[in-house]
């Protein structure tokens, strides 16, 4: 049974890699076909992708939307997750239905009603209306990040410290928030990766300054180049790359509770 | 200051940002879809005409079936596909479960277009799979139906939820105590018995949870039609985005959206009535 | 019921079960080293140990959750090792019950009987007389998380008994339960036995639960037996040191056999020499120890001179901790007790005392 599941697991995983695995193969490839067989390695695609002056500017826009919105996003989250989690207020599920909404809102919906709200108050389009926007999507995930983390805090640490003479407020700074560091920090790089690789509601919201998602959705649309491969390659490896931080972090805080 | 007023304190302004920015916008999409265009101006005088336009127009009426069509059925795939994957993830996999857990979620951050993109390269007649099959010697000329298909595009669906299905699933499995599978073994029930018997009905919360999950994005994305469906790519949620776009209906796209906002609030309802009742009958004792 | 097949079975002189050199290691653990044990048929048997002494994998594997490392497994004559943990006659009441959380008490305990072929009417008659046994047939239509630690407990014994098997494990079934519940079902367990005439194994870590249910104790440690019998016979003769400390307590002297005297032995010890019962097979020379039970020492005008250390009052009794030669003694003392620090004389009568081995 036991290798029968291992089997079909990996065949799943395979999977979930093969796309990703041929653009990674096809971004090193010299010809500029993207089939096989390959005809050789290369560099040029990654040259001619860091060179595009163009990205560069997207790559920009992308982080000055990004580190608003993990800033954001992690703070409503831990305030959330707090408010769900240690103080049982009264409409605990009212409120964590609410908390759920944007996840559960097909994402043009949710972009569409934005960009109504946004014209009906006379807000146009603007780095802020996209930072609005994503925040509203991400919080989901940074609340159960943080929440999963606070779950782990015994609560009688808070008993012993309060026992011990610390009032609310103190026993929240000395007790649960260093704890609860290293939440906060995978949720912020969590919050970081959704936004940089967020689309719809960026290219629905986006101003005259765009985003590198929205900036390389028509090449990705009609213009498929080898270099988009790279691009890829370079966007998944930083991506996995935050993400195995986020992770570290997230076992040295397991380790520590 | 007390723990139940801080808690509230603390909500407030996540009320306040998911209100501004979810709550007020859904709204204001409600009472667009009680609009009407006229030429480039909306007028505002409410009507139903929209909703009527919707109910009579079979083109409308079927897409929205097709999605949720297509949303059943990445679910069940997802689900099938999955089951053995959490079943694994959760009995199995013992140390390596976080690391195996974090590597399934790492193709979703990945971005929704480079994923897209990513079954053009691998569909594509030039593709990889075909260019293998070719090379196999199973075919001898590369398969035109596998892009811009509803082949392709359901592949790709599945391929981009069933992480979400397999977490869903997996937490179900984590708390299926071992015992119970021992004692269903004890008192003479075969494998296939334990599994009909125990292990089907104390995970089933954990499907519908999944599969509702699935569901909902499967009916929201319109990309992964839109560039892989070809001619079949056409889905409500893309009519949508053309109505708010290029042909300019704002009226009719917030009618249409909240019809499927109505829908989808229905599906949850009834999704959060069988979890309660699965979870009330698979309560730990 | 079942009682009368069983007591015609009774009169079978081969063992109902047979465990022939039994062996299990988990990579390079050895939980279970060379065990040969039977069950007579209609006896209430106990494996007896502390945690990681093999008792439980014991279970286990008659119950068919493990497989056999090396060894045979007997029931009634037949092979048991390749039979599935299903297709087995035997049924388990696991330490933390099992019971099926999404079925009503009633379906548990009908469970396994729909693999019976039986009809549905007489299925469920027969769930509800396994229920009316252990008096929880009020308890049918409720779910499991509805009851007590104690309810659940029966529950899970009526769901085993239901389906009438050769041979009814217990794993440490009663360990959940506080005191008071304990004693009740430790009564119950054995009542039932008796009624139904089953054969029951029965793991505990608890000597004295151990003592109230068992025909037979089997003691074990570190993945082998150290001793077995009835428990009279292991109270009064203990084969090793281990034992005789592990049922009962006993401070246990080191010595050596001086010579043999019929069935006892002239033992050397600290507190000089003396004719004493003991186990059999111990040649002159050997090492061995002397076993004294706290209520074998008596304090008096004459003997070994010690001074009071601890005493520990326990209601009916004082339990006396003594020292005596560099050696700890402990001594059960009626009434007002000798303050700490005072010296006392330590006697005991050789042939109430009893000599064991070092070790097995």
């Amino acid at each position: 049974m036991s290798r029968l599941g291992t089997l079909w697991v990996c065949l799943v995983f395979g999977f979930m890699y093969l796309p990703i695995a041929m653009i990674a193969l096809f971004s090193v490839n010299t010809s500029d076909v993207m089939a096989f067989p390959l005809t050789g390695v290369t560099g040029q695609w990654f040259a001619e992708i860091l060179g595009d002056g163009r990205l560069g500017g997207g790559f920009l826009t992308t982080l000055a939307v990004a580190f608003p919105v993990a800033l954001l996003t992690t703070l409503l989250g831990a305030a959330a997750a707090l408010a769900l989690s240690f103080y049982a207020t009264r409409f605990r599920v009212l409120f964590a239905a609410l908390l759920l909404l944007p996840f559960l809102v097909p994402r043009l919906i949710l972009a569409v009603a934005q960009l109504i709200l946004f014209k009906e108050l006379g807000v146009s389009r603007s780095l802020l209306t996209v930072i609005a926007g994503q925040s509203v999507i991400i919080l989901p995930f940074t609340t159960v990040i943080v929440a999963s983390v606070l779950i782990r805090i015994d609560r009688r640490l808070i008993e012993a410290a309060a026992d011990l003479g610390a009032s609310g407020w103190s026993s929240f700074r000395r007790v649960v928030l260093p704890l609860m560091g290293n939440g906060l920090m995978a949720a912020w790089v969590i919050a970081f990766v959704l936004s940089s690789s967020e689309y719809v509601l960026t290219a629905f919201l986006s101003g005259r300054q765009q985003a590198l998602s929205v900036l390389v959705a028509s090449d990705f649309r009609f213009d498929l180049s080898p270099s988009l491969n790279a691009l890829a390659v370079l966007i998944v490896l930083g991506n996995i790359a935050l993400v195995v931080i986020a992770e570290a972090i997230r076992h040295r805080s397991g380790r520590l509770n | 200051m007390r723990p139940q007023s801080a808690g509230t304190w603390l909500a407030l302004p996540v009320v306040a940002a998911l209100g501004a920015l979810c709550l007020a916008p859904l709204a204001i999409l409600f009472a667009y879809s009680f609009f009407s265009v006229d030429f480039v101006t909306i007028s505002h005088d409410p009507s139903l005409k929209n909703y009527a336009r919707i109910l009579q127009s079979e083109t409308y009426r079927g897409l929205i079936a097709r999605a949720f069509g297509s949303g059943l059925l990445v679910a069940a795939i997802t689900a099938v596909i999955g089951y053995p994957v959490a079943w694994f993830l959760a009995k199995r996999a013992g140390a390596a479960k976080t690391m195996l857990l974090t590597l399934l979620l790492v193709p979703l951050y990945s971005g929704d277009l480079l994923r897209i993109f990513a079954w053009r390269v691998l569909l594509g007649a030039e593709g990889a799979i075909n260019r293998s099959l070719i090379w196999l010697g199973a075919i001898d000329a590369p398969l035109q139906g596998l892009l811009f298909s509803p082949l392709a595009t359901h592949i790709a669906l599945t391929y981009n939820y069933l992480p979400f299905m397999v977490i869903g699933l997996w937490l179900a499995f984590e708390s299926l105590d071992d015992a119970w599978l021992e004692a269903a073994a004890d008192l003479g029930a075969p494998g296939r018995d334990r599994f009909r018997r125990v292990t089907l009905p104390l995970t089933a919360p954990g499907l519908i949870a999944g599969g509702l999950m699935v569901f909902v994005m499967v009916v929201g994305d319109y990309l992964t039609p839109q560039l892989l469906g070809g001619a079949s790519g056409v889905t409500v949620i893309s009519a949508i985005n053309d109505l708010f776009g290029t042909a300019f209906d704002w009226p009719l796209g917030s009618a249409i959206a909240w019809t499927m906002l109505a829908i989808l609030m229905l599906c949850f309802g009834a999704g959060a009535v069988l979890i309660r009742r699965s979870s009330l009958v698979a309560e730990g004792a | 019921m079942a009682v009368a097949e069983n007591t015609a079975a009774g009169r079978r002189t081969r063992p109902l079960l047979e465990a022939i050199a039994l062996y299990k290691s988990y990579g390079s653990v050895q939980a279970v080293r060379g065990i040969d044990l039977a069950l007579a048929h209609e006896s209430y048997v106990t494996l007896l140990g502390p945690s990681g002494c093999g008792k439980t994998t014991l279970l286990r594997m008659v119950g068919g959750f493990e497989a056999i490392g090396s060894g045979t497994l007997m029931l009634d004559g037949a092979r048991l090792d390749d039979l599935p943990a299903n297709l087995r006659p035997i049924n388990t009441v696991f330490q933390s019950y099992a019971l099926f959380p999404h079925l009503t008490v009633l379906e548990n305990v009908a469970f396994g009987l729909s693999y019976r072929s039986l009809p549905k009417d007489r299925i469920k008659a027969r769930a509800r007389e396994a229920l009316a046994t252990v008096r929880m047939e009020a308890m049918a239509d409720r779910r499991p998380r509805q009851l007590s630690g104690g309810q659940q407990q029966r529950v899970a014994l009526a769901r085993a008994i239901a389906n009438e098997p050769r041979l009814l494990l217990l794993d440490e079934p009663l360990s959940a339960l506080d005191r008071r519940m304990r004693k009740d079902m430790q009564i119950e367990l054995k009542d039932l036995q008796r009624r139904l005439g089953m054969t029951f194994l029965h793991v505990t870590h608890d000597q004295e639960e151990a003592f109230a249910l068992s025909d037979r104790i089997v003691v074990m440690r570190d993945g082998r037996i150290e001793q077995q019998g009835a428990p009279g016979d292991i109270y009064a003769r203990p084969a090793t040191a281990y034992v005789a400390d592990f049922i009962g307590g006993a401070s246990c002297l080191p010595g050596r056999i001086l010579g043999q005297v019929g069935k006892s032995y002239a033992i050397e010890t600290a507190l000089g020499r003396h004719v004493v019962p003991g186990v059999s097979g111990l040649s002159v020379g050997a090492r061995a120890v002397l076993c004294l039970r706290s209520e074998k020492v008596a304090l008096g005008e004459t003997g070994t001179p010690a001074h009071v250390t601890h005493a520990v009052y326990r209601g009916a009794d004082w339990l006396l901790e003594c020292v005596a030669g560099g050696q700890i003694f402990q001594v059960t003392h009626v009434g007002p007790p000798p303050a700490p620090g005072e010296t006392v004389r330590l006697s005991f009568d050789p042939d109430r005392v009893w000599i064991a081995r070092e070790a097995a």
